[in-house]
């Protein structure tokens, strides 16, 4: 269409779809006819595509929603429910996501990111034995991600692994456990910045980490000239803490206190001391230095490409219970709803990894 | 300081040292009510280097008998490009200075400008230079940028087109180029109008502590930026005044997370003079604004502040926590008394643990414990085998935490 937008034309296009859909009633029953039934749905498809274009939602969903009760019956009807369905099947599995992912577009239109997340969370369950599945759930997270939506991208990332798990399904639950790995690594990102933009969404220097040592009470830190650089030197830190304090292998070298601007070995060690500083910012009312340890802390070797899910021996410093408890007692509307977000995107994660440790598929 | 420089045009000019550019053409002049009938501006642009950074040296001539005022000077861009640079990574931090500062929405808007206050006597060439900085990290800007000097009642006068380039290589991060004297700072803040500078210059204020800003400061109360905003309350808590409290209590009502609690830091930091606007949003019609105020009110020790927390311990309304749940306003007034070691409301505070209200039973648990109330360990070893959960395992961490 050269004009997308055109109301006018979407109307004619309206009228034209009910026509065709008019027709095919007439043909016989796709109730007993696959191709029908398949033909059908894609109509009623259309009709949802143009109704959201009209900016006639609660339409749309009507007939998206035909759309997806039709290509069930007709699912069925195909013998797609046995253990080894026929090659037809493909098609109407990819139909079937195609028309859950129609209804998410819709349900971002109306602004229900929840909705939204129900529907991708279709649109990724349906594509499971199609070709398309890593292309839809990466693009399902995306977009959740994309509207800040982390904790619905989140809640689909642990749906899907649930599904892999009971289906015994090894390769694909290791490549969902690859795909959260990147998404709760762009989570990290998203407590400080905006993805799409990369600009910084709190200038606040508290938040971040120098390229060595915390740098407390410094202005500008170098986490702070780029989202990559944010990650890096956080994990940096935590690291140096594990090592020097808690494990106190060695001292740090005389010429990394001196580049790192710290004026005395016990300064720089002061400034290694993340789990003290990010417990002293949350006790302030700070929340974004706990939400990206937590991060940190909970992924390192919990989602393994190659293990699948890893139990944490031993779990992090900080309990997430610890900070939801701070988190209620917050005074309203002082705590940034992208960090609460990502904290409770994480909370959930951290309890379904607890709760499916080392799982793999059971053979 | 004031010096003789040989320009690339070949005037003999005079120029306040580089690091001052701002300052001097920010300084304010008593214009008089003169009129100034001329329309003869030369301009002239250089692109030079200075402090390794590119900087617009403008040669200004007012070619007529009559003095003349400089009201702003306008960058605009043809041509112009951000591209990324390749390396992110780097080993240190530098500070890049500038004095006029090119933002994202700018470099878009292919328009940047900033003030000037400046007379120019009849006759008199002057040269400015200003070293330009680009506010994107790790990206290069590349311009054909022309410039426009608008004078007297409007009009303009501008450059021919000249090749801008500026590069931020990973690790350089662009800062104003802050003025030695606190007087020049604050003409800085006058003379700036891009929420980046300003807010490095606020920032530079609070952190030499410059009492003598905060009316200029204060003026950036009305900013709709939530950075500015929050650097505005940042001074305030390096800076005591209490003429800014009342725009402070304002901004505690702001929808931004980090505006409100960079402004709730500062009310608390101005100490008493911040009471009465305290006790005012303690008044407020809004349970979170109200809730805020008796928070802020546990870091203001003094009787009327207890007094006031006490009123607040009857108050049942609820605001919605960050995680979605209800905070009653007792449990914060409870919280905020337990900060002030209110020893007379130890009795009340005792009594709320019965309370219905799981959140409110909780606040006095902490508050018993931070407030080292022994009486308390009857009714917390009942609630320490008591029927819910979550205080049963918080009461039984009191009376150990009580006993040890």
């Amino acid at each position: 269409m050269s004009r997308p937008d055109d109301p006018v034309l979407w109307a004619r296009e309206l009228q034209r779809i009910e026509s065709l859909r008019g027709s095919y009633a007439k043909r016989g029953n796709p109730d007993a006819d696959v191709t029908l039934g398949i033909a059908v749905a894609n109509v009623d498809q259309l009709r949802g595509i143009a109704l959201r274009h009209l900016k006639r939602y609660p339409e749309a969903i009507a007939a998206l929603s035909e759309s997806s009760t039709r290509l069930q019956k007709t699912w069925t009807l195909a013998g797609c429910a046995q253990p080894s369905p026929p090659a037809r099947c493909a098609e109407l599995d990819d139909l079937r996501a195609l028309t859950a992912s129609l209804e998410a577009n819709v349900r971002r239109d109306q602004n229900d990111p929840d909705g939204m997340g129900r529907a991708l969370g279709s649109s990724v369950a349906f594509s499971r034995r199609t070709s398309t599945y890593r292309e839809r759930l990466n693009a399902a997270v995306a977009g959740l991600f994309g509207l800040q939506a982390f904790k619905p991208g989140g809640a689909l990332l642990l749906a899907e692994m649930k599904a892999a798990i009971d289906e015994r399904d090894n390769p694909r639950l290791l490549s969902i456990v690859a795909a959260a790995d990147a998404a709760y690594g762009r989570m990290f990102t998203a407590v400080s910045w905006n993805l799409q933009t990369r600009k910084m969404r709190e200038n606040d220097p508290r938040d971040f980490v120098d390229n060595t040592g915390i740098g407390i009470g410094r202005r500008q830190k170098y986490g702070m000239t780029d989202p990559d650089e944010d990650h890096a030197t956080f994990v940096t830190v935590m690291v140096e803490e594990e090592l020097f304090i808690d494990q106190q292998q060695g001292a740090p070298s005389p010429e990394r206190i001196k580049r790192g601007g710290y004026a005395s070995a016990d300064d720089y060690l002061k400034n290694i001391r993340i789990t003290d500083y990010v417990r002293a910012e949350m006790a302030a009312g700070n929340f974004e230095p706990v939400v990206k340890y937590l991060n940190q802390a909970w992924m390192f070797g919990t989602l393994s490409s190659s293990q699948g899910l890893v139990c944490l021996d031993p779990p992090p410093k900080i309990r997430f219970d610890e900070v939801a408890r701070r988190l209620r007692i917050a005074p309203a509307g002082t705590v940034s709803p992208v960090t609460v977000e990502v904290f409770s995107a994480l909370d959930e994660a951290s309890r379904f990894v607890a709760g499916h440790c080392h799982a793999r598929p059971r053979r | 300081m004031k010096k003789e420089v040989k320009t690339t045009v070949g005037w003999i000019a005079v120029v306040g040292g580089l690091a001052s550019a701002a300052a001097l053409l920010t300084s304010v002049l008593n214009l008089g009510g003169r009129i100034f009938p001329s329309d003869s501006l030369e301009v002239g642009v250089v692109s030079v280097e200075s402090l390794g950074r590119p900087t617009v040296r403008i040669t200004l001539r007012n070619t007529t008998a009559d003095p003349m005022v400089l009201t702003r000077a306008e960058l605009t861009f043809d041509q112009a490009q951000v591209t990324e640079r390749d390396t992110h990574a780097s080993t240190e931090l530098t500070a890049i200075p500038y004095t006029w500062i090119i933002t994202s929405l700018e470099a878009e808007k292919k328009l940047s400008s900033i003030p000037l206050s400046r007379r120019l006597e009849g006759k008199e060439p002057i040269v400015v230079d200003f070293v330009m900085g680009f506010e994107r990290p790790h990206t290069t800007f590349d311009a054909r940028a022309t410039l426009h000097v608008t004078y007297n009642d409007g009009r303009k006068a501008e450059s021919t087109p000249f090749a801008l380039r500026i590069v931020n290589d990973a690790g350089q991060f662009p800062q104003f180029d802050f003025p030695t004297t606190d007087s020049d700072l604050i003409n800085a803040l006058r003379g700036s109008e891009t929420g980046y500078a300003v807010r490095q210059i606020i920032d530079e204020l609070a952190r030499r502590q410059v009492q003598s800003a905060s009316p200029d400061v204060q003026r950036h109360l009305a900013s709709a930026d939530p950075a500015t905003l929050t650097a505005v309350a940042n001074y305030f808590r390096a800076v005591r005044d209490p003429s800014a409290c009342t725009g402070l209590a304002k901004l505690v009502t702001s929808d931004d997370a980090q505006v409100r609690r960079a402004a709730m830091g500062a009310l608390v930091a101005q100490g008493d003079p911040a009471v009465p606007e305290v006790e005012r949003l303690a008044d407020s019609a809004s349970p979170a604004v109200r809730q805020a105020a008796l928070t802020m009110l546990g870091e203001l020790p003094g009787e009327r502040s207890v007094n006031r927390l006490r009123q607040a311990l009857d108050d049942r309304t609820t605001s919605t926590s960050a995680m979605g749940e209800p905070i009653v306003t007792t449990a914060v007034a409870i919280r905020a008394l337990a900060r002030l070691r209110a020893v007379s409301e130890s009795g009340r505070i005792v009594q709320k643990l019965s309370d219905r209200e799981t959140g409110v039973a909780e606040a006095a648990i902490d508050a018993v414990v931070e407030m080292q109330i022994r009486e308390a360990l009857p009714a917390l070893r009942q609630m320490a085998s008591g029927g819910n959960a979550t205080l049963r395992d918080q009461a039984t961490e009191a009376v150990a935490a009580l006993t040890r």
